[in-house]
This record gives structure tokens, sequence and C-alpha cells, in this order.
């Protein structure tokens, strides 16, 4: 499944930047993201439940920000594993200067495996969005805490 | 096919099933169980406590009053359909009933379980948003009204919060007798590729009055089809002109590419099946 | 007695307990001390499996066992494929009941947990936590074929599992052409979706060593004669039993790791262990069918005589190679695709291809629907290129009545037939130049109405068991029948077909009924457990009543002819001088002395006064192989419209005319005929697996994957001629298939007619109201017709 969105954000792309990177904030930010370790090869072990209200799938697994350009972009790697199939992501992200702040940017695909692969075809490409949709209205707030 | 274990807790009141909500841990109530339960069985949900509030007399509640008609979040499909005063003065809705699933799911499923699940793709979405239903939700804070423009909030992401109950359904009686519910079905789920609720109050002189027109199904999410209104309101109908309403109308979905239905189909359907249902409305 | 039972609408027997729910089906089957077992499926279409994690089970109650696919290695033998078409360099790659290296599809099993229920076995199998290395996947047949696609078994370079041609030389008739048509045809991937998913249970009896597996299976003796090997253990010691089974449409042919899996857990357990296939289960790991790419070449004159038809096909075999999978696109699609039409040159070209996608098996017609609709398409692909109408084109090509028995490009003897007479019964049946008209008036207000013609015939009947070894099928194709008539006159009759929703229960008592003139309720046919049946060759390929109930028609004879001798005896006159008439035994000529078959049956095991060469008893068996196969024919029509603003087809009328010699009962035929039209129609119109680019499958529930439904089918329309098959003592033909290898192909050209003033030649299945749409909306564009 492609995931392609944009969100403008009224915040520098350097703070853009840092929030998207910030563990703390992510877990905040990032619907059904539920906790985020740091490991010694600097990725995450990472804990999540994904869905919509309550269909969710747990999974378990990678998270990595890799290819760093500090204030410019980076992909986003993610791969986890739960008990009714396995989700990967890989994004890249990036921040755009535009008069109103950042743009910021992703584009990638997710892979999804299992039981939501299979029978939740209908509704899956709606959820990502909305998902996404949540995450970046969550930054945007996190953002104007900053800016304000 | 079996769930995963979960605690099975009935409620006798509202606030029971409130306190309930409160106290378990993950609870998630049960209604008629035609959507949560398949999910369940799918391990796609797994609540940690079912709260079972089928027993709660309140929320059984059907009343037809002279201008609202009162639909308890327990009524069942099939009561709708078998309501004969309500034939007569909404049509929209046992039409839309008749259409759902098959005679055993609208045996067990229920109108208020079908709000708070908000498929975007249910066939209730668009009556509820063409006739303005509005959700009574009670929480720990009280009493809450929710218009039906502002329920659906994503794909199977009504505005019912964790902690709130839907008691009942209310839907005013203020409309003109011009309605109809068109569906297209998806050939595979049966559920509606373009649902299209439509009601049409037409002014002594046979102009259109006013008229609303919802689509489920096509979009990304339920959408009131305004740009029909817009378009419609204190004209003469004609053929050209529902062709134009309905145009316009599609446009204020939000429509993605779905496997074999692509974006450009979804949109086109919500359009043809708009025209349909106004002609259809018009003509009834 | 015997004109009222043969040939007579009788309510089948079967359906006094299925209907009412008192079917029994393995699922029903309950055991003291039953354990249920599970299998952990791969979610990935391709990997390596790094390491299984089943520490977490150590904190669940109830959990009986694990094995995985390292524990099993070397004590499981490979699933093997038991068709091997002769010539075609098959790779019979390795197939293990659970993979201990890599994963090659969707649902491949890993893992196999056994639980004391069902509800500890589900959390067991999630508790599992399997490490995966994902690899490239490849779901599409060409692009597995390509150089760098990614390999499914070592074995197998480039994943090319069989190459295999047939036919005679065709240049020289392509070089005389007029006209040469080109097409390239998809026929999508379909899932049978039988009403019963599979289901087996097995219990080892430690003292006599011997082991039972109850199974929804279409053949038992084909089960038991693989799994013994498989399992290690003498046939003699294994039971497979089929009882009720709910439908199979060719998926419950093959054998399947899971069945093997329960016996070898339930003697490994020494307690008798049950594993039920989920619905979800049955999309990914129950067989497939069809999955076609296929290049056709038609070679025509300009006033519509064919004179050539080549193929290439390149057909999905999925991960691994099913029971009968290489067999399909072979064998029983190769020979077969000059159709129903008398043309001297035809040849084709298969390959089989492994991609990672769930393996491929017969789905009701098993490569013939597929034959039959290259050239069912490819007869109106032409007719419209020389602008004739595609009826006249089938007119001039049919073989004709006084051919027969006619031998095609390939070496089939179509056996007999009168293909004119179905088509010209349709066509009366529909006044053709009526609709027609209709076409031209609605065509005016720019409504689309078409009309769809398949004139098919098919081989089935499957079939002499010399044939069979021919084209490598690795078994034989006779069948078994046992009829014994007991002391007080009632007949069990046991039969080696197996079968599973065809209502032989009812048409195999109608024969011996017929033949024994004994009452039907007095008539028990037994089949489907290799412990009460000698042996047997399963229900399959239409073969059930051509084959089955030939052995039958032969054993009821032999035991009318014994009971004639004992009947001589009582009678007091010379054998010859016995008439044998509606159940009774009577001296030449007089009616008035006689003996019933009840009373013969009764001195036979009395065995007081025999004749003195004549042994006690009354039971007689056959062992029948056909001298060929079958070939029904017909012609079928559908007539549909298309709405042009949503792309939906509907469809207003669908007519069969079938020919399936001498009917039994035709309400059976009947009930056969509509449901094979359905599932014709389905494939048309609704049905079509789809795969993700990483291998997932997309249409894994009914949610997706679209079966046909009542409210989008008009009434169908039944007919019949009869004309008797040479071929078998009962002159019928096989009619379980004819349906679904007709309707699709009618329905497509149907479909291709009704757009015709748009220009749109073909499009591909299933005809689903966006891809309908789609390619108006790009006529429209490109040509400005409407």
């Amino acid at each position: 499944m492609e995931l392609k969105g944009h969100r403008v954000i009224e915040a520098s792309p350097d703070v853009c930047y840092r929030l998207l990177t910030d563990p703390d904030v992510l877990v905040r930010t990032m619907p059904g993201l539920k906790r985020m370790t740091a490991r010694e090869d600097g990725t995450y072990e990472a804990e999540m439940e994904m869905g919509v209200a309550a269909i969710r799938g747990r999974y378990s697994g990678t998270l990595a920000i890799q290819d760093r350009v500090e204030g410019t972009s980076y992909r986003l790697v993610m791969d986890g594993q739960g008990p009714g199939g396995f989700v990967n992501v890989n994004l890249s992200v990036r921040f755009d200067a535009v008069p109103e702040g950042c743009d910021v940017s992703y584009d990638g695909e997710a892979k999804v495996g299992g039981t939501v692969a299979g029978v939740g075809q209908r509704m899956i490409s709606g959820v990502a969005s909305f998902i996404m949709n949540q995450f970046f209205s969550n930054i945007a707030k996190e953002a104007k805490q900053h800016v304000g | 096919m079996i769930p995963s274990a979960f605690r099975y807790r009935r409620a006798q009141t509202v606030a029971e099933a409130l306190d309930l909500l409160r106290q378990e841990p993950e609870a998630k109530l049960l209604a008629g169980g035609q959507s949560l339960l398949p999910l369940m069985k799918l391990r796609l949900a797994r609540p940690g406590t079912l709260v079972d509030i089928s027993r709660i007399d309140e929320l059984r509640r059907f009343e037809v009053r002279p201008d609202r008609v009162v639909i308890g979040a327990m009524v069942r499909y099939h009561q709708v359909l078998a309501n004969a005063e309500l034939r007569a003065r909404l049509p929209l809705l046992p039409q839309a009933v008749a259409v759902i699933a098959d005679p055993q799911v609208r045996h067990r499923g229920t109108v208020g379980g079908s709000a708070a699940h908000a498929d975007p793709a249910s066939d209730l979405a668009a009556v509820f948003l063409a006739a303005d239903a509005e959700f009574v939700l009670q929480g720990p804070q009280g009493e809450r009204r929710v218009q039906a423009r502002d329920w659906f909030l994503g794909p199977m992401m009504s505005n019912l919060q964790p902690d709130e109950l839907l008691c009942r359904i209310e839907i005013p009686l203020a409309w003109p007798p011009h309605q109809a519910y068109l569906k297209f079905p998806h050939p595979a789920s049966g559920y509606a590729l373009a649902g299209v609720a439509a009601l049409v109050s037409r002014a002594p002189d046979g102009s259109v009055e006013d008229v609303k027109v919802a689509v489920t199904g096509a979009g990304q999410l339920p959408f009131a089809a305004q740009g029909v209104t817009a378009a419609l309101k204190g004209q003469t109908l004609s053929r050209q002109l529902m062709r134009e309403a309905a145009e316009r109308g599609a446009a204020d979905g939000t429509y993605a590419d779905d496997g074999p239905y692509s974006a450009a189909y979804r949109q086109n359907l919500a359009r043809v099946m708009i025209e349909r249902a106004l002609a259809k409305a018009s003509e009834s | 007695m015997s004109q009222a039972v043969l040939g007579a609408r009788v309510q089948r027997k079967e359906d006094a307990r299925l209907v009412r729910g008192r079917g029994r089906y393995t699922d029903d089957i309950r055991l003291p001390g039953m354990l249920y077992a599970g299998v952990v499926r791969s979610p990935y279409a391709h990997a390596r499996i790094r390491a299984i994690d089943t520490r977490a089970l150590e904190k669940l109650d109830g959990v009986v066992r694990v094995y995985t696919g390292q524990d099993l290695k070397g004590r499981l033998g490979s699933i093997p494929t038991a068709w091997i078409p002769p010539d075609s360099d098959l790779k019979t790659v390795e197939h293990p009941a659970l993979a201990y290296d890599k994963v090659r599809y969707v649902g491949d099993g890993v893992a196999l947990v056994v639980a004391t229920s069902r509800g500890v076995l589900e959390d067991a199998l999630e508790a599992i936590r399997v490490d995966y290395e994902p690899l490239p996947a490849v779901y599409d047949q060409l692009a597995a074929m390509k150089q760098g696609a990614p390999q499914l078994h070592q074995d197998a370079p480039q994943n090319v599992a069989l190459h295999w041609r047939a036919g005679t030389d065709t240049e020289d008739a392509f070089r005389r052409a007029d006209v040469v048509v080109r097409r390239t045809f998809r026929q999508q991937r379909l899932i049978p979706n039988p009403m019963e998913p599979r289901c087996a249970v097995a219990q080892y009896d430690e003292a006599t060593g011997e082991l039972t597996v109850w199974a929804t299976t279409q053949n038992p003796h084909i089960h038991r004669f693989l799994m013994a090997n498989i399992l290690g253990m003498p046939e003699h010691k294994l039971r497979v039993v089929a009882q009720d089974v709910g439908g199979g449409f060719g998926s419950k042919i093959a054998c399947y790791p899971d069945e093997v899996l329960v016996g070898y857990a339930a003697r490994d357990l020494r307690a008798p262990v049950k594993w039920t296939e989920t619905r979800s289960e049955h999309f990914l790991v129950t067989t497939h069918g069809r999955d076609h790419v296929d290049e056709v070449e038609l070679a025509g004159t300009k006033d519509g005589r064919i004179l050539a038809v080549r193929v290439r096909a390149y057909a999905n075999l999925g991960a691994y190679l099913s029971t009968a999978g290489p067999g399909v696109p072979t064998i029983l699609f190769g020979l077969i695709v000059n159709g129903a039409y008398d043309i001297e040159a035809a040849s084709s070209e298969v390959y089989g291809i492994f991609t990672n996608t769930t393996p491929v098996d017969a789905y009701r017609g098993a490569g013939r629907p597929e034959a039959t609709y290259l050239i069912e398409r490819m007869i109106d692909s032409y007719a419209r290129e020389i602008g004739m109408d595609p009826v006249e084109v089938r007119r001039r090509n049919l073989v004709k009545k006084d051919q027969f028995p006619y031998t095609n490009p390939f070496g089939l003897t179509y056996d007999s037939g009168d293909y004119h007479q179905t088509l010209d019964l349709a066509l009366k049946t529909l006044d053709y130049d009526a609709l027609r008209q209709e076409q031209a008036a609605l065509r005016q207000q720019g409504k689309y109405l078409g009309i769809g013609f398949s004139t098919y015939v098919e081989m089935c009947g499957l079939g002499p068991s010399q044939v069979a070894g021919a084209v490598g099928f690795q078994g034989g194709l006779w069948e078994s029948a046992l009829v014994r008539v007991h002391p007080t006159g009632k007949v069990t009759v046991f039969t080696g077909a197996s079968p599973h929703g065809q209502g032989e229960e009812t048409t195999f008592a109608q024969i011996v009924a017929d033949r024994l003139g004994v009452p039907l309720d007095d008539i028990e046919v037994v089949h489907g457990d290799t412990d009460r049946i000698s042996m047997g060759w399963g229900t399959y390929g239409s073969r059930t009543t051509a084959v089955g109930g030939g052995a039958l028609a032969l054993a009821a004879d032999r035991v009318v002819a014994k009971a004639k001798r004992l009947a001589a005896h009582m009678l007091e006159v010379p054998e010859a001088a016995v008439e044998f008439e509606q159940g009774r035994f009577y001296p030449e000529g007089d009616r008035r002395r006689g003996v019933s078959l009840q009373e013969v049956t009764l001195q036979a095991y009395l065995a007081w006064n025999l004749p003195s060469d004549l042994e006690p008893g009354l039971e007689a068996s056959a062992f029948y192989d056909p001298t060929n196969f079958t070939y029904p024919f017909g012609t079928h029509v559908a007539v549909v419209s298309v709405d042009a603003e949503t792309g939906e087809v509907r469809l207003l009328r669908y007519l069969a005319v079938d020919d399936c010699g001498p009917v039994i009962n035709p309400m059976i035929v009947e009930g056969q005929v509509h449901g094979g039209v359905v599932q014709g129609i389905g494939q048309a119109l609704f049905e079509g697996a789809r795969y993700d680019q990483d291998g997932q499958l997309l249409t894994a529930s009914f949610l997706d994957y679209a079966m046909p439904k009542a409210r989008s089918l008009p009434r169908l329309e039944t007919l019949h001629t009869v004309t008797p098959s040479p071929h078998n003592p009962l002159g019928v033909k096989g009619v379980g298939e004819t349906g679904t290898i007709a309707s699709t192909p009618a329905v497509v050209n149907a479909v291709m007619d009704a757009l015709s003033p748009l220009g749109i030649t073909d499009l591909p299945m299933p005809l689903s109201p966006p891809v309908v749409w789609e390619a108006i909306q790009a006529a429209r564009q490109s040509g400005g017709v409407s």
C-alpha cells in the first residue's frame, strides 16, 4: 500500500525535524505507538497497537530513523510483528521551508500481511490515511506549543 | 474463529453500563453483535470485557412521535421494518434497513450498534446524514447530543467516546413524502459501494423547496451531498438539472482507490446513484 | 416399474438428512479424549525461517505438543503430485508437510500445535513467534519466468515446473489462411469455496496398529494410497473415511499437508486429533483453480471456415505441485482446445510455472473450461473479424452428426453427438432473429444488449485406465461396485466413487432399482470408506455416473444372472426359459407362475436346495473400466444488458441446451446444470483472486471475493437432447461440469457483443462494474462512438 501525503506545520523545518525524530514526541503523537526503547545500534524497540476504535492489531518490532539529513529529510523504517500478521513501513520524510512554516511530506509504502491484509482490504487505506491525519494533527499541536 | 478470552458483564441500567465501561479494562459495549462478534472471532478486536446492554429497557424504546422518531440504541432492524407508522412517515429509513445484509442479521443487528460502529459503507449512515439525525449519548459528564454531520469522524470512528454510551437516535419527522434510498451493493460484501438517501420537498408550484442528499460507501467517509441542495433549491426539476446536481453532489465526497474500484469509478457511481435516487424520490 | 424409476424425477434420498441438519460431516465427529490441532501459517509469501520461538506456550495450560518443520523432517515423506504428464520435464520438487527452511506462499505451514480445546489452540497459534527473513516474492506466472525473478525451488530454473506440447503441425494452415486472429486471454485465479471447509479427524488404535482418518475428500482410496506412503505405514492398517462431504468442486481431490499432519499427530500422541479449517484458512491454503495466460491464434478463411488453432498457455501452478495440478493445464486442457469444431490442425504448448501463491489444482471443469473459453472467445473474435454472425461461424465448423466417432487433432475420439441439433433448439427457443432485432432497436436508443453463445464439448467420465497411464495419471480410472442382496431382499450397494453432493445415493439407487426391480427405498448406497469398499478412484471429472454407474449396472446384472439360475431351479425350467421382469422370474410365456427376487434371495441364503454348481449367497461385484471418455456437449446462450453508467452487467436470460445422454434423474441433472452454470457465471462476472506485489492475497474473505448471488441471476432455462454414448452400459455422459465449462464464455461473449458498438473486443475477467465502466469510458474518449 502506498503511503503518500503532506501537511504544512506552523513551525520551522528545524523544529519539525526535531519533533519528528524525538521518541517522546513520537510516542505522544503517533496513534497506537505505545513505547519506543532505544537500542545500542541507534534503532528502537517499539510496541504498537494500530487500528481504529475496537479494531486493533498489536505489533512489536523495531523502528529506525535512517539517512538523517538534519532539518531536511530522513527515512523511517518500521518492522512490526504481531499475532495476526506483520506490518512493515518504509517512508521517506522531507521537511521543506514554506512561508507558513514547514511542509512535511512523506512518501513510501506499508506492507501488511496476515489477517488484516486478508480481510481488511475494504478499510485499510482509509484507516491508514485517518491515522496519518491524526498523527499530523497531533504534531501540529506539539509544534504550536514549541512556537507559542 | 475463537475470540481471545474476554469477560462478560450484563448491565441492567444505563448507569450500570457506564460504571462497567469505566471499571472494566478495555471494555466494549455489546449490542446486536453483528459487527463486533465477527471481528472478535477474527481476533481483529480483543476487548477485555463485553458489556451486554441488550437487557436495558431504556435502550429499547421505539416511538414515532408527532415531531420525531426516537429509536433506542437496542432497537433491531426488523423492528424498524415492521413499524407501519414509520413506513408512512419516514419511508427512507425502512427502505435502507430492508437492504442491510440478510434476514438473520436484520433480526439481531441494531440501529444503535450500526451507528456506533460507524462503518463508512453502512446504509444507515446516509439516512442519518440526509435526515439530520441526532445522537443522544450518556457519559460520566451526563448527556451529550451530537448532530449527524459531526458523527462520522473516520472509518469505524464515530464521535462516541470510549466512556460513553449511545442511548438513542432521534430523527425529526419534518420531511416531505418524497424519499428514497438507493444502493449499489459491493458484489462481494453487499455493503454499499454507493448508497444514496434523498429527501425532496416540492413547493405548490412544483419547484424544489428543499432537497437533502447523503451518500454512503462511495467516499472514504459518508457525506452530505450539499452540492445537490445548492443546485436544485428553488428550481424546477428536469433530467438535465438532476444530472448536474448529482455531479455537484458527488464532488462533495473524498474518494480513494480501493483495489478494482478506482476513486474515479467511485465518484462516478456516487453521481449516478444520486441522480437515480433523486429521480426515484421525486417520483415517489 | 423400470419405466417409472429410470429417468424419473425422484427426490434425492440424501436430502432427508441433509436439509434437516442430520448430515454427518467430519467436523461432527467427537471422540473421547479428542485433541485439537492447528497450523501456524506464514504471513509472508516467500521467506526464510530463521527461528521458531515456542517459549510463550509454557504459560498456556492445555497445549499438548508442538511440531515444527525441523521436528518432522525425515519423519514424513514429501507431499507428492499424482500426475506426471509424459514428456513434460516435470520438476517434482519437495513439498514438506511443514516448511523447515523456506516458506513459499502465504499460508504455508511452519508448525503444528495440538491442544486440549480449540480456544487454547488458537491462543497457542498466536503465541508462537516465528522469525522470518522476508525474500522477494512473485505471484504472476509471466513475471516468475523472467530472468532475475525470485526462485522458489532450487530444482526448477526460472520457476518452470513443466513444458508440454501436443497436436499437429499448423504452419501450413496459417500460411493458407485469409485471416489470422490473435488474442491473449487471462483466465483469472478462482477460489473454490465449497460450503464445507476441509476437516480431518484421526484416531490410532494401539492394539491393532490401525490408523483411521476421517477426512473431507472426494477420493478416500487415493488418499489412503498417498498417505500410507507419506506416513510410512502399511496401507491395510490405514482406513480413510469420507462421511458426508459438503461439496468439493475439485478442491477436495488433493492430498494436503494438514490431513497428513493430523494422522501423524494421532499416531504419535496415541490420542484422537481433529483439525478443522476456518474459512479464512480455506481462502489461503485449499487449492485454487484456473490462473492461465493464454496466447491464442486462429487461422481461417474469409467465408468462415476455421483452418487451424494454436495455443500457448502459461499456467500458474502455485508454490508446489498439487495432487492433480500438473495434469489440469496439460492433458485436461491442451488436448481439447479445438472444442466442438472440426479443425484440421491444432496445437498446444503449455508452461506450468511455480509462483509464491496457493497451489492450483482442479476446479469444476479442470482444464476444459480454460480450453472452452479460448475457442469460444476465438470463434466470436473471428466472426467479428470477417463480419459474420457468430452462430453462422459455429454452424459451419461444428463437427457434423455423420462424422462420429470423430478424432480431433490431438487424437481424442469424440464418442457421439448431434451438435447442430442443440444449436437449432437453442435458436428456436430464444427466437434468435427477434432478439437480434430487439438488440438493433435498443442500440438506436443507446442501450447495450448482448447475446453470447457457447457451443461446447467436453471430455469427462474419466476415463479408461490405459489412457490414464498414457497421460501420466499415477492411478487407474476404472471403478468398482458391489451389489449385495440381503436375505430379506433389501439391497446394499457399495461404490468406489465418492459422491459429495452430486446425488448419486439417489441416481445409483435408481440404476439398481431398475436393474433388480426392487423398490428404491429398499436400496442403500454406501460410499467413501476404504474399509467397506475394496477399491475406488473417487468422484471428479464427471466420472461417477458414467464409470461408477457403469460398474454398478454390470454388478447388478451379475446378481440377476445368478438369481436367474436359482430361479430356474426353483421353477423347474431350463435357465434359458426364464424371463425376468420387474423383480420377478417367470417361465417363458407363463405369467401365472413365478418367483420374486426376494424369494429367490432367501433361498440363496438358506441354501437348502441349490443347484449343485451354485454357491450360496447373492451378491456380485464389478470392476469396470470404460473404453473411452464420454463427450457431453450442448449450446448455451446468455443474454445480457450493460448499464453504461455503472458498468454493471445484468443477465436477462440464460438458456442451457445440454446433451448428456439418457437422463437418469432430470431433477438432479437440472440441479447440476444450474450449479455449474452459476459457477461459470461467477468466473465471468464476479470471482477473481487478487494478490499484491508481495504475494499477499487481497481477496481472502467474502468481503472482497465475490461469489455469484441469487439476486444477480435470472431464472435459468434448461433443455436437453439425448444422444447416448456407446462407451458405457448406461449410455450416459457426465453432466457435473458442463455448466461451468459452457457458461463463462457464453456470458463474456454476450458482454462483448453488447459492447461491440464501442469497438471493445476483449476485457479481462471478471467483468466487474469498474472493468466494464472504465472500458466504456476509454472507448468513448478514444473513438467518440456511443
